[in-house]
């Protein structure tokens, strides 16, 4: 699945939005890296920086509202973190392409979804009118939309929201990007269409060479789809694995209490016994921008001690590129770990 | 014993583009101190049908009691007898609560819209409800944006409890929450319904959620119940196609099982001309000719499990 040196390595990003109140740290330190073909799940709850990680990649935080303030992040030995604006134009949309939780507003609702497809091949690959029209109906077959010469003419409300996500899709594959960042791709849809978008990425994946940087709040479609997941909490990376390490042996006790809080569809109940209360994560998460000297989940964490409010806690790495930052961080082995746990609470 | 009964529900919405069948023919009851899970996709009349049931929209036919009530067609101050009885927790707890008033006002307003004791009797009734639901009796005094989403969805369901309902509609109730929050909305909800014998009509495209928080489940397809039974039983052995399609089309928090292709490929044809017949046929991997002719009903599949399909 992996292999070969990373298509995408982000390193130390640091971003800030401004603020009445000053600069807000959305995004604190993360690295992350994204492998040939590769799919990375970034997970979180809303406000931990997951969709700012992404939007600084490519830098699409408007400059009045914040930026990247530290950090390199590499693609194709390029940093585009200072890469100049027109170079990095080149590179948004072609090389990289970025798909949205709403189709609906990321669509131009005047043109058809021809023509806008239309437009994306003919600016970045240079192809003539008739070409590009071709080159559109296939990229709408590609996607598995039906009858796709009719869709052309066809303006983005006439569609269902799975069939406009399917034209994100077709716009985002339009110019053979080697990365698609896709954020919350799924979480409008009806789980039936979800099924489907998961799949047809997963398909397009392997025609196309792509590799993927998801960004999610839902652990079930990262373990369906994820190769390596990294959870974030307050704008930090807490734990980084591959997606079964990850779910069989959480390491970080907010990764492990993120997922026992999901109810299991199926766990047996045994004949319609009332459901067990799920573990909760008491309180929530500090507001962006509160200054916090230690473990940013030491307030809501079970086994926080001292060291946890008083300084940060250290990256734990361990082989295929899992790490995890927590003083109290799991063994790694998935018994040890129950046995540990259990002995601290 | 039921604590609603609907049957022959019908409720069309007249657009321009001709009449949308919501609601087609529903027969459903609540009952009492059970959560009915109501699922399908988007457009299939599962918010719909939850303001039916709670007498919040009236139907174009058929009938809804409460507690033996007939609510369909009764006049607006026959329903102010009833309404009390029934309450609703909707997703977005911002757009639900009023911004300009205080979280007190609020939750006071039900009461004295009732009038339901005295002011000093109403304001310790609000202190003691917020502190049930897990916030500060202090939180009376402030106004919906000073909380959280979690926060705001607990004073949504102190307000839902002011009145002692017997039945409680959540429409979409934790959907807009993050998971961690969510877990704990569940729980309370769990924990009221024990406590005061409340029912839920409980309705989500979340299927995880539901199956974690029904006792029952009815899933719907355009407008129509396609099955209903126990949460249990519609996991382990669903009968109709959709329902099976749904069910296997949810994510599983499992990497590396194998995962089924997906078995649904269009979407939902439209409610304003739904297929002939079986509403399902049109994307059915088994359905026959005979499909399109006779709209299959609700039959009996053994204690509390029925389900509407000729192949089931």
């Amino acid at each position: 699945m992996t292999g070969g040196d990373p298509i995408l390595d982000i390193r130390g990003l640091a971003t800030e939005f401004h603020t009445s109140r000053g600069p807000v740290r959305a995004v604190d330190g993360i690295d992350l890296s994204v492998g040939p073909g590769e799919t990375v799940a970034l997970v979180g709850e809303s406000g931990c920086g997951k969709t700012t990680t992404a939007f600084s990649v490519l830098r699409l935080i408007p400059r009045h509202r914040g930026r990247v303030v530290a950090g390199e992040i590499r693609f194709d030995r390029l940093d585009l973190a200072t890469l100049d604006e027109r170079s990095l134009r080149r590179i948004r949309g072609n090389r990289i392409a970025m798909i949205f939780q709403d189709p609906a507003s990321a669509l131009n609702p005047l043109m058809t979804v021809g023509a806008q497809i239309a437009e994306a091949v003919r600016l970045h690959r240079g192809l003539g009118r008739a070409a590009a029209r071709a080159e559109t109906e296939a990229l709408l077959r590609a996607v598995r939309i039906p009858e796709p010469r009719r869709r052309l003419d066809e303006f983005p409300h006439q569609l269902s929201g799975g069939m406009r996500q399917r034209v994100m899709i077709a716009l985002a594959l339009s110019c053979r990007p080697r990365l698609l960042i896709a954020d919350e791709p799924t979480t409008a849809l009806d789980v039936t269409v979800q099924a489907q978008i998961l799949a047809l990425i997963e398909e397009l994946k392997q025609e196309f060479g792509m590799s993927v940087l998801l960004i999610t709040h839902d652990l079930a479609v990262v373990a369906e789809v994820a190769d390596r997941v990294a959870v974030m909490y307050a704008g930090r990376k807490v734990e980084e694995a591959p997606v079964s390490r990850l779910f069989a042996a959480p390491r970080h006790p907010y990764t492990r209490a993120l997922l026992a809080s999901i109810p299991d569809p199926d766990a047996d109940t045994g004949g319609g016994a009332a459901a067990q209360p799920l573990p909760e994560i008491p309180g929530r998460v500090q507001p962006a921008g509160s200054r916090i000297e230690g473990c940013a989940f030491a307030e809501r964490c079970a086994i926080a001690a001292d060291i946890c409010r008083q300084a940060a806690p250290p990256e734990a790495l361990s082989g295929d590129g899992a790490a995890v930052f927590c003083h109290h961080a799991a063994p790694e082995d998935a018994g040890q770990i129950a046995a540990a746990v259990e002995g601290r609470l | 014993m039921n604590l609603v009964e609907a049957t022959g529900l019908v409720k069309h919405f007249h657009t321009g583009h001709g009449a949308v069948q919501a609601i087609d023919g529903v027969d459903i009851a609540v009952r009492e101190g059970e959560t009915l899970g109501i699922v399908g996709e988007s457009g299939c009349g599962k918010s719909t049908l939850g303001r039916l049931l709670t007498g919040l929209l009236p139907p174009d036919r058929g009938s809804v009691r409460l507690l033996g009530e007939e609510c369909a067609g009764q006049s607006r101050r026959a329903l102010r007898r009833i309404r009390p009885l029934v309450q609703v927790v909707f997703q977005n707890p911002y757009s639900s609560l009023n911004p300009r008033r205080t979280v007190g006002r609020t939750l006071l307003e039900p009461l004295a819209v009732h009038r339901i004791g005295t002011p000093r009797d109403r304001a310790a009734r609000v202190a003691a409800m917020l502190e049930r639901v897990g916030l500060s009796p202090a939180a009376a005094a402030r106004y919906p944006h000073e909380f959280s989403g979690g926060q705001r969805q607990r004073i949504a369901i102190a307000r839902a409890m002011m009145l002692e309902p017997r039945l409680i509609l959540c429409d979409e109730a934790v959907s807009a929450l993050d998971v961690s929050v969510q877990a704990q909305i569940l729980n309370l909800l769990a924990e009221m319904k024990r406590e005061f014998g409340l029912s839920y009509v409980f309705i989500s495209h979340d299927l995880s959620v539901v199956r974690h928080i029904a006792d029952r489940i009815a899933v719907m397809y355009l407008g129509r119940i396609v099955e209903v039974a126990d949460r249990q039983r519609i996991w382990s052995e669903p009968r109709h196609p959709y329902t099976r399609a749904l069910i296997a089309s949810v994510p599983r928090p499992r990497p590396g099982r194998p995962k089924p292709a997906p078995v649904l490929h269009d979407d939902l044809p439209s409610p304003i001309d739904p297929p002939s017949g079986c509403r399902f046929r049109t994307r059915c991997p088994v359905a026959t000719p005979s499909c399109a002719g006779q709209a299959p009903v609700l039959e009996k599949m053994g204690a509390d499990h029925a389900c509407a399909c000729f192949h089931a």
